[in-house]
């Protein structure tokens, strides 16, 4: 499903006369197949998040390619990088990233509207969607008058509006507390088992990994470990 | 994303700063309508100056002076040849000619006297041509004849020993206490020609009947003398005078001065020759025709043109100083469109990150400049309209109090076309997107990481 060949990443620092190159990513080689979960773990600057970024298409690599459902994506302009988004890729992030000034229910709309979907079939699907993840109640409520589980409800919901094959997943649970934390996972699990999608995660936190079928290391922006996990 | 959708989005971002985007559109109103009031001063002034020239000539009327490009021997006068010409060509109603007499003649009523200005014309042709009477009807026989609306007006006793200060008015009319008491209307009237002949002075009149008095000249300052005559009674003064249309001789004339008034009009010439076009939309074709025949002509639609012209120059003038003020306007489109994307980083970033298309991020800003320029010049009409009828309601009170003159017809100072408030819309629409051009490219360039980072 995502594929990723030699795969580095590096920017420069300082002023012209003294630049220094800083390498984030280096040499990555790595696959994740369809309904797999992926983790993605490491020390803070180990480089996990520039590979979901790169993963993303938000930044472009140095050097190698990374292809994504069967489509070389590296040299994708912005453009290009937004259509295969809004039809492949949902994204979750650790601080929900949800517009504050829309309720929970247009919060989930907004891929749907910008993919031009109907009105009529956007309510049926943002309904089934509050519904599935316990938010019905709560369709009217601003960001603001939502707890932080909720809010990640809204994220996820939103991810998943577009029926997305892949969902990437950047720290979901660095925002929650312990039995949310609990619950989006096991949510996440069931999306896997039921639905097939395929989920990336990054998380510095070793126990997220638990629920996932392998678990990647990355330490200085090199690959140190992918081992699969027998038993989740 | 459908554009219903966008319309509802831009709204709804646009209701989250009400007093900004409503200044914003204040201000824009004010351009608009500064430039339609500025405007509208031109088109008010250009109808005014178009309907007094269209006044008193009919706008269909072609005059022909004469002809430009003759053969050898040929003469530049109109003649019955041209004239029939004229009533053969296309797009031609009516063709009015006139010989004028070539001397000076008196009317004669009773004790009653005054000078008239005699023409021969030809009753159906003025007819057609659109020759109006106030009073009676057009001549059948020949001695019945036309007179203009004033000539009883004119007539006074001469033995009375008042100068013609004393009998005449400011206006040029005789004096009421001075006037016949009984208009023309049905009856006889004389005209009086004079001749030298032999070695003396003869006078002979010529009694018609009035059947018709004509339409009073558009023109308060027109006076009309008129006596339109039949060519019978011009045969008549002819052969009294032995010479063609009347012409008067004199004792200092010399021989062949003579011989030519009495030998020339074997074939008669016209003066005031208007030519008729079936429609306004005809005139321009019908001068043409004529021009390519080689006739002088004047049409109203030519001196149209011209003041049509430099009305244009004078209009394109007002809205270019009335657009500096819609420019001025633009830098608060520019400036409320920088806030909103200044303010709305986090969302357009949010929005990229899932997949929001950089053009249509792009159109979602162009589109709310252009409706704050939509509302602007919508409201700016409404307002230009309001100042207009102020204006020309005003206009008439002002001219009262500082001149101290009521105008006798209403003077539209200010005249709003249609198509002058669409043209506003447009310009507005057009400035206020362009305002949003650098702004919308601005949002679409927002790095998605640095706007989820919230460190823009």
């Amino acid at each position: 499903m995502i594929k990723v060949e030699k795969l580095s990443h590096s920017f420069f620092v300082g002023k012209k006369n003294n630049r220094q190159e800083v390498s984030v990513l280096k040499d990555i080689n790595l696959e994740v197949k369809e309904g797999e979960i992926v983790s993605i773990v490491g020390r803070s600057g180990s480089g996990k998040s520039t590979l979901l970024n790169l993963m993303s298409g938000y930044i472009k690599p140095t050097e190698g390619d990374i292809f994504i459902a069967d489509e070389r994506v590296t040299d994708y302009k912005e453009s290009a990088w937004a259509e295969f988004r809004a039809n492949h890729l949902g994204f979750i992030f650790q601080s929900f990233q949800l517009i504050p000034s829309m309720t929970a229910y247009q919060n989930i709309e907004l891929p749907l509207v910008m993919k031009g979907v109907s009105e009529k079939e956007r309510e049926k699907r943002v309904n089934e969607m509050l519904d599935k993840v316990g938010l019905k109640a709560f369709r009217d409520h601003y960001p603001s008058e939502l707890s932080g589980g909720q809010q990640q409800r809204v994220s996820v919901a939103r991810a998943l509006i577009v029926q997305p094959p892949i969902i990437l997943a950047d720290e979901p649970t660095g925002s929650l507390d312990q039995e949310t934390e609990k619950e989006l996972l096991d949510f996440i699990q069931k999306l896997n088992k039921e639905e097939n999608i395929t989920f990336v995660i990054i998380t510095h936190d070793e126990e997220v990994a638990r629920i996932a079928e392998r678990t990647i290391r990355l330490e200085d922006g090199r690959l140190a470990a992918d081992r699969e996990v027998a038993f989740r | 994303m459908k554009w219903k959708d966008r319309f509802q989005f831009i709204r709804q971002s646009m209701k989250k700063n009400k007093s900004r985007v409503f200044m914003t559109i204040l201000a824009t109103a004010i351009g608009c309508a500064f430039l339609i009031v500025l405007a509208s001063v031109g088109f008010g002034a250009q109808k005014f100056i178009v309907n007094d020239i269209m006044q008193d000539r009919a706008i269909t009327e072609v005059t022909v002076y004469g002809k430009q490009s003759m053969e050898e021997g040929e003469s530049p006068e109109i003649t019955k040849e041209d004239i029939e010409t004229f009533e053969s060509m296309e797009n031609v109603k009516a063709v009015s000619h006139k010989i004028q007499l070539r001397t000076e003649t008196d009317v004669l009523y009773d004790d009653y006297s005054g000078g008239s200005t005699i023409s021969v014309v030809d009753f159906l042709s003025e007819k057609e041509s659109g020759l109006n009477l106030s009073t009676g009807r057009m001549p059948q026989e020949e001695n019945e004849v036309l007179i203009g609306y004033h000539l009883d007006q004119l007539l006074y006793k001469k033995s009375e020993e008042e100068s013609e200060d004393q009998i005449f008015n400011q206006n040029g009319l005789v004096k009421e206490k001075y006037r016949m008491d009984e208009g023309l209307l049905n009856q006889t009237i004389e005209i009086e020609v004079e001749q030298y002949k032999g070695d003396e002075w003869e006078t002979k009149t010529f009694p018609v009947e009035v059947v018709g008095v004509m339409e009073e000249p558009a023109r308060d300052w027109q006076i009309s003398n008129d006596v339109y005559i039949s060519e019978s009674v011009l045969t008549d003064i002819e052969a009294f005078t032995g010479t063609a249309y009347g012409a008067t001789l004199h004792p200092d004339m010399k021989e062949n001065e003579i011989e030519t008034l009495q030998s020339e009009g074997q074939e008669r010439v016209y003066s005031d020759v208007q030519v008729i076009a079936g429609n306004m939309e005809q005139v321009e074709k019908l001068s043409q025709n004529l021009k390519d025949e080689g006739y002088q002509i004047y049409s109203v639609t030519e001196e149209l043109d011209q003041v049509n012209i430099v009305f244009a120059v004078i209009k394109i003038g007002l809205v270019i100083v009335g657009t500096i003020a819609l420019l001025i306007a633009s830098i608060g489109i520019y400036n409320t469109m920088s806030m909103a994307v200044t303010e709305r980083t986090q969302d357009i970033g949010i929005m990229k990150a899932i997949g929001g298309h950089p053009k249509m991020i792009r159109s979602i800003f162009l589109m709310e400049s252009g409706y704050i320029g939509l509302m602007g010049a919508f409201v700016g009409v409404v307002i230009a309209y309001l100042v207009s009828v102020g204006i020309n309601m005003l206009l008439p009170l002002i001219i009262q109090q500082v001149f101290d003159q009521t105008l006798e017809e209403a003077i539209q100072l200010s005249y709003i076309p249609p198509y002058l408030a669409l043209i506003c819309v447009a310009l507005s629409i057009g400035v206020a997107m362009l305002s949003g051009l650098k702004p919308a490219k601005k949002a679409t360039r927002i790095d998605v990481l640095s706007a989820l980072r919230r460190d823009v």
